[in-house]
């Protein structure tokens, strides 16, 4: 199984990454549109969140039980 | 006790055989121990499966903090306080780079505490005694604001008795968690937390559901805010504002990776994959307890204007006596909501206190102070030592009542168990890291973290040297001395 791999650096650029999209640094300041009572900034910094989730879960699932080096 | 808050006979009924429940695993825990020694008391036998771990796990994460604590914040700061959702996943990704390895050496090497480790790895005394009383140190703090959330619960709920409410609610809970703690060690701790864990889940979505029932949609909530001097809260963060959210990531993600109480269950998992398996189902957690606490503050902000100061701590108690007032089916989903945040605070409590008596005991007690003790009798030294702690912490709790808000407790802990990275995170994969530049890097981060936090500086504000943690700017030196200092010491 390709996933059977230990994690290695690209794992901690994809995490960077993912950072820069959970936090709204790039949202208009005073921008007060929102849907369903959520900004919506806050739609997306949740949507970056949960793809946040979704890739460790991966990865720790992927993580080798024959794994001696962590 | 009854006439302080606004519960009756039934809910009374209800809430006691919760704890009468926690108090018969206390008793089960001790029935099913298989010998009288550390590594059974504080770990089980290493025996965890995927449910118990997941649920230990949980219930001790998510805590009074994360419940109230953020609720709170959410009330002062607005939406801004995602942040909450953010650091709470960052604790399970922090996990990543050390916990399945620490699991394997763990097993391997016969780990009780996250000092063992230390020992293991740099063959310092000075690491590990530092290591052992900043773990300590943030234990007990994470213990005070556990026992302050005890007492905040019931004096949000109680109204005009607050006061009254605030000191039952600590003695008592406290006694409680001591009883079944001391009586079941590790084994108790996570058989309740399984009973807690679960209950709190359930509870945070009925809090959810209620929330919409008795306030409407969240559309009407954002609107109201709105249109009040708090629409501000609505909009997207400020700079200084995304400076701490970067902050608190960092800060919490790797502080509460390394909680000792949360190493020790990374020991006692059955094995490799069973851990892997129960952080993989913790990263989707913070969106069913830390997300509905943060929409419970955005409530609190439209519902339940002019509160400041301590008293935002109380938001989520204020709201749910205003649904328990207005519907009796509300009133019999509140006593619910309530044992599940009693459940969140107790789980998190015991927890820390356990880990407290083992460190005390093992790392401090049998090296330092007796080196020839048995194992019975530093079993039952643990279990004193868990007494007099707590004592202690109930009567401080008491005296500070009315000072401090949660989240500040929250941040002076994990600017002290950041320090610890280097040993932790970066010792177990880097075999050049040598015991003095480490040491040396631990005691330089916890000057400059502890001198910036509390020293006469006026360009730290509300805690934070330019929206950062201080124990940031010492974890940065704490890293750069211990990696260069290893690296100069192996090429000469």
């Amino acid at each position: 199984m390709a996933a059977q791999r230990k994690p290695r650096g690209w794992v901690a650029i994809v995490y960077l990454g993912l950072l820069a999209l959970v936090i709204p640094w790039y949202w208009p300041p005073g921008d007060t549109r929102h849907a369903f009572g959520l900004p919506l900034w806050v739609i997306a910094t949740l949507a970056a969140l949960l793809v946040t989730s979704a890739f460790t879960a991966w990865v720790f699932l992927s993580w080798p039980e024959d794994d001696t080096d962590g | 006790m009854s006439d302080l808050l606004p519960f009756g006979p039934g809910a009374w009924i209800f809430i006691a055989l919760y704890v009468a429940s926690l108090l018969f695993l206390g008793w089960a825990g001790l029935a099913a121990r298989k010998e009288d020694t550390l590594q059974d008391f504080y770990l089980g036998g290493r025996g965890f499966g995927f449910i118990v771990l997941l649920l230990t796990l949980y219930a001790t994460q998510y805590s009074g903090n994360t419940l109230f604590g953020v609720a709170g914040a959410t009330y002062r700061f607005g939406f801004g306080w995602l942040i909450a959702v953010h650091y709470m996943l960052a604790v399970v990704v922090f996990y990543l780079t050390f916990a399945p390895k620490l699991h394997t050496l763990s097993r391997a090497r016969g780990y009780v505490t996250p000092v063992d480790y230390l020992e293991d790895r740099f063959h310092s005394r000075a690491i590990s005694l530092i290591g052992s009383i900043v773990m300590i140190i943030a234990l007990n703090n994470y213990l005070l604001a556990q026992l302050m959330s005890m007492g905040r619960a019931l004096q949000g709920l109680a109204g005009p008795y607050g006061d009254e409410a605030y000191n039952y609610g600590v003695i008592g809970l406290a006694l409680i968690m001591l009883i079944y703690g001391t009586l079941g060690g590790i084994r108790a701790i996570a058989w309740t937390d399984v009973i807690q864990g679960g209950v709190l889940m359930v509870g945070v979505f009925f809090l959810l559901a209620l929330l919409f029932d008795e306030f409407g949609p969240l559309s009407l909530a954002t609107e109201r805010i709105t249109a009040s001097p708090e629409a501000f809260k609505i909009s997207p963060p400020s700079p200084a504002m995304l400076r701490e959210w970067v902050s608190y990531v960092i800060v919490v993600g790797m502080g509460g990776a390394l909680y000792p109480h949360a190493i020790q269950r990374i020991y006692a998992a059955r094995s490799r994959r069973t851990l892997t398996r129960s952080l993989a189902t913790m990263a989707f957690l913070p969106f069913t307890t830390a997300l509905i606490a943060v929409i419970a503050g955005i409530y609190a902000l439209a519902y339940v204007p002019g509160l400041e100061g301590a008293a935002t701590d109380q938001v989520l108690a204020r709201l749910l006596r205003i649904i328990q007032e207005n519907s009796v089916l509300g009133y019999a989903v509140v006593v619910v909501i309530f044992s599940a945040v009693l459940a969140a605070l107790m789980s998190t409590a015991d927890s820390a206190m356990l880990a407290i008596s083992s460190m005390f005991t093992k790392d401090i007690y049998a090296v330092h102070v007796n080196p020839d003790a048995s194992q019975p009798e530093l079993t039952k030294i643990g279990k004193r030592c868990s007494w007099i702690v707590v004592g202690a912490l109930v009567v401080l709790a008491i005296l500070l009542k009315n000072q401090a808000s949660l989240i500040g407790l929250l941040d002076r802990k994990f600017d002290l168990l950041i320090q610890l990275v280097p040993a932790f995170m970066l010792g177990i994969h880097l075999p050049f890291l040598r015991k003095v530049p480490v040491l040396i890097g631990l005691v330089a981060g916890l000057v400059i973290a502890l001198g910036l936090a509390f020293g006469p500086f006026d360009f730290v504000v509300a805690g934070k040297v330019w929206g950062l943690h201080p124990g940031l700017y010492g974890l940065v030196v704490n890293v750069t001395i211990a990696i260069t200092g290893s690296a100069l010491r192996a090429r000469s």
